[in-house]
């Protein structure tokens, strides 16, 4: 074998295992199985053919070559077809687009399953516990002292800093699914900020058999079957509708669809500065009163503070916080400037409940903190709870938002008198901040 | 002579550490159609084992292996995406 053959072969085996390493690296790093598909077929097919053709060359004989050249021919002419194929495969399924896809050229053209994740994934049991998710005892809280309160209430926020850069819509249908999906459009495009559409279903609702499997193990499975093809289908509605709202609208948008129990469902809002929530409605979609409500469990959840939407606002021009006596209210303010909505309104701090003097300390405390921040704050009266429910829904309606905790606070006679105003306030306000 | 050797030698190293890249996707997907592009490329992986193999010995047919194995990746990467089309479309797959 002459020396130039010899060196020929040695750098087409290297140049074609260098290429095969970067394809694997596309594979492993890129954001989508589009642009992994890109790097596998692209790259991997030159460098496997580099290194079959080198090896043909370092064989040095006649047929050796031949071969080598033979299967670079070969991957040349069948990886276009096998590439689109997949391609073509992975768009059907539904496979997630990276978000800094600019535009999608199938749309309308192909047909486009919504369900991708395969349902029976196994999710690795998570180390730290679950965040605490409120059933309704859990809902009672206890008075929180108030030091623990003005610690919330006193801690520093730096001003002028951009705070909403992504937010998490909830899609879980029902009346306000569409309404909470068009506000929230409406606020990632105003503040410039990074959506997500989380269709989020609960696994072990859907496979939940009760406590004896009536009629037996088969006839359970099926109605858990025909539960979870419900909500699958209640899912791909509101799935589509979002991606209708979303199409040509300024927003950076993407759109999860997961199936597991609700802690881990949780867990995957993480990272969202506002969570926008349908009001009236559980986590199955099913409707539900102010207690049981998604959004009071993902508030108490306190992943995020937690928008629930009835309506769509036209604008938003007087918003009401009340502080009452409940974990968590001194952090109402935090929770109006964290989230950066609603900025320079005509905020009313209003309080609600007995010990008057701990109430109003925090009340001050926190409308210093808005005005800070540039808010036109007014303290008025407090909400008396005894009082005529019909004058508080009065005083609720004027408002165009509330801010309110989400937990209940019982008092009187061993604790015989449950007070929420956050149930007050859900009958009758559009917009609810819950911290 | 050596020189060749040592080019096989870092080529063998390089597509190793590229199955182990390839798998990990393999296994951690998330979706069916990254799973099925790591097939894909582990064919592809597959076709580079057989020809080092080939370049090693320096026997012949390993190279014909390799030939093989390119022929039977087209089929599978057509026939999985046949598959995974399907069945996103709601039909049953074929028995």
């Amino acid at each position: 074998m002459s020396a130039a053959l010899s060196i020929l072969a040695g750098a087409s085996i290297l140049l074609g295992a260098v290429i095969v390493a970067i394809a694997a690296l596309g594979l492993l790093r890129l954001p989508d199985p589009f642009t992994r598909m890109h790097a596998a077929t692209k790259a991997g097919v030159l460098g496997s053919g580099l290194l079959m053709l080198g090896v043909g060359l370092s064989i040095g004989s006649v047929s050796a070559i031949l071969t080598g050249l033979a299967g670079v021919a070969f991957l040349l002419a069948t990886s276009p077809i096998a590439s689109h194929a997949l391609g073509r495969a992975a768009y059907i399924s539904g496979a997630p687009i990276a978000p800094t896809t600019l535009t999608d050229a199938l749309r309308g053209v192909l047909p486009r399953n919504v369900f991708d994740i395969s349902p029976g994934r196994v999710v690795r049991p998570h180390r730290d516990p679950a965040p605490t998710l409120g059933n309704s005892t859990a809902q009672e809280g206890n008075v929180m002292s108030a030091a623990e309160n003005r610690n919330y209430a006193t801690v520093p926020l730096s001003p002028g800093q951009k705070q909403l850069r992504a937010l998490t819509a909830w899609l879980v249908g029902g009346p306000s699914q569409s309404e909470a999906s068009a506000t929230a459009l409406d606020i990632a495009e105003a503040a410039g900020a990074r959506l997500t559409g989380l269709s989020a279903l609960d696994a072990d609702a859907a496979d939940h058999q009760g406590p004896v499997p009536v009629g037996g193990m088969a006839w359970a499975r099926w109605l858990g079957d025909q539960r979870r093809t419900h909500m699958r289908e209640r899912a791909r509605k509101s799935i589509t509708e979002f991606d209708e709202l979303c199409f040509r609208r300024d927003v950076k948008t993407q759109l999860r669809h997961e199936e597991r129990n609700f802690p881990t469902l949780v867990l995957a809002a993480a990272g969202a500065d506002i969570l926008v929530v349908p009001a009236g409605v559980d986590r199955l979609g099913e409707p539900a009163s102010p207690t049981d409500e998604i959004a009071t469990e993902l508030s108490v959840a306190g992943i995020a503070p937690v928008l629930r939407v009835r309506r769509r606002p036209q604008a938003v021009r007087r918003v009401m916080l009340i502080v009452s006596h409940t974990p968590r209210a001194g952090r109402l303010a935090h929770a109006l400037i964290r989230s950066g909505l609603w900025l320079a309104t005509d905020v009313e701090v209003t309080t609600i409940g007995g010990m008057r003097d701990q109430l109003d300390f925090l009340a001050r405390e926190q409308a210093a903190l808005l005005e800070q921040h540039g808010y036109r704050v007014q303290v008025t009266a407090a909400i008396d709870f005894d009082a005529d429910r019909t004058e508080i829904q009065a005083r609720l309606s004027r408002a165009d938002a509330v801010i309110c905790p989400t937990l209940s606070h019982r008092r009187g006679w061993f604790g015989s008198i449950r007070e929420d105003i956050h149930e007050l306030a859900a009958e009758r306000a559009d917009l609810i901040l819950l911290p | 002579m050596t020189l060749l050797m040592l080019c096989k030698g870092v080529a063998i190293g390089l597509v190793s550490l590229s199955i182990i890249a390839v798998g990990w996707r393999l296994l951690r997907g998330p979706s069916t159609a990254d799973r099925v592009i790591a097939t894909d490329m582990l064919g592809l992986l597959g076709i580079c084992i057989a020809a080092l193999v080939a370049g090693v010995t320096g026997s012949q047919a390993f190279l014909d292996v390799a030939f093989g194995i390119a022929l039977f990746g087209f089929l599978t990467a057509v026939a999985f995406s046949a598959l995974l089309e399907r069945v996103s479309a709601g039909r049953e797959p074929a028995e």
